[in-house]
């Protein structure tokens, strides 16, 4: 054991923590949330996703003094551009997981989300000259030998996890190219999608069958509610990277799929066959060597 | 403390591993097992002694190829 103080620990560490396991709690326990609109076609559920944030997102930024931020990253060409890309990865990763969560492959969904950490070192490697450890460069080995189990055995489910992961890998990549805080620039992004959304609401509106808003008050409430699941986990993230540090956070984001996981095989009784559980154990041991070599360099005081 | 810790997480899946081994009970105790090896090499792994994470390794490996022959 070396841990002889290498780095002082960051000021308020311990609501940091706290912080951060709400966001990821809220994070996994999302699909029940999205359960109970299975009746709405899941485009009109990310379009109100979208629509409701923009209010509540604005509210929040004007209580933390953030708008001028926000301005900002509308108005500097450059990362306009960059969120314009970002919105349309993060409107990708909704609609694909609300699909899922519907579809009932709650365990491929979360298969992809365990999957990130690992595509994210891949991405960093080949987009921005990151280098690998061999560590890293094992875990991802067998994350891949448990990608192509699945791809030999459960085929059907397969692109759900790979398509989760890489929006959402690449939304990070973008995100990181983008000096953007997160809370200024989820409301650039919903801002930018918001006429869209728009569009798409008046549609279902008019031509939409039964089922979408409109069609009882407890689904009116929940799609409206849509904007409060997206904006308060993300709050209490934000508030979280800012005090913790990234291994420990690296650490705690396993909550959210595994979480998604338990909830996918004992609550909606999703078949987890062999291939399945030979790719999740795979993906878990990568995590266990990907964690345990992380750590490692922190200590030794590596950037990561 | 890592290194004991290890040993005994090890040993406890080894002996939940082995009802595991008839083919009725498989997967349940396949999915309850086979994240506690991982966690032991986990813990194994932050101490100076290797012998706990080693034997959580070969016990995560059994019970990863007894998931994929049997079933």
């Amino acid at each position: 054991m070396t841990s002889a103080a290498a780095a002082a620990p960051p000021p308020e560490k311990g609501s940091g923590l706290a912080q951060g396991i709400g966001a990821y709690l809220a994070w996994g326990f999302m699909p029940l949330f999205f359960k109970q609109l299975t009746s709405v076609p899941a485009v009109e559920v990310v379009a109100h996703r979208v629509i409701w944030s923009v209010p509540l997102l604005l509210l929040i930024l004007a209580i933390r003094r953030q708008l001028p931020s926000f301005w900002a990253v509308l108005r500097t060409p450059q990362t306009r551009w960059l969120m314009l890309l970002s919105s349309t990865l993060i409107a990708a990763n909704w609609l694909i997981y609300v699909y899922a969560v519907f579809a009932d492959h709650i365990l491929a969904a979360s298969l992809g989300y365990y999957l990130t950490p690992l595509l994210n070192v891949l991405l960093g490697y080949f987009f921005l000259k990151e280098g690998m450890t061999r560590a890293t460069f094992v875990a991802l080995l067998l994350a891949m030998i448990g990608v192509a189990i699945l791809a030999a055995g459960a085929l059907d489910t397969l692109w759900i996890s790979l398509a989760l992961a890489f929006s959402f890998g690449m939304y990070g990549l973008v995100r990181k190219l983008a000096p953007v805080g997160s809370m200024p620039g989820l409301t650039a992004e919903t801002v930018i999608l918001s006429p869209v959304a728009l569009g798409a609401v008046a549609w279902f509106w008019m031509y939409g069958g039964s089922g979408g808003f409109g069609s009882s008050l407890k689904i009116d409430l929940l799609l409206i509610a849509g904007g409060a699941v997206t904006a308060f986990p993300l709050l209490m993230f934000a508030g979280a990277a800012r005090r913790m540090r990234l291994t420990a956070l690296g650490f705690i984001s396993y909550i959210g799929p595994t979480i998604q996981f338990l909830l996918g095989v004992l609550l909606y009784d999703e078949p987890l066959t062999t291939p399945r559980l030979a790719c999740f154990a795979l993906i878990w041991f990568a995590l266990v060597i990907f964690s345990v070599d992380s750590v490692r360099r922190s200590r030794r005081g590596e950037a990561l | 403390m890592g290194n004991i810790a290890a040993w005994l997480i090890g040993l406890v899946s080894a002996v939940l591993a082995i009802p595991a081994v008839l083919p009725v009970l498989g997967w349940l105790l396949a999915l309850i097992i086979l994240p506690l090896p991982l966690i032991g090499i986990l813990i194994g792994s932050f101490s100076r002694r290797k012998s706990g994470r080693n034997f959580c390794i070969l016990i995560f490996v059994l019970c990863f190829l007894r998931l994929i022959v049997f079933l």
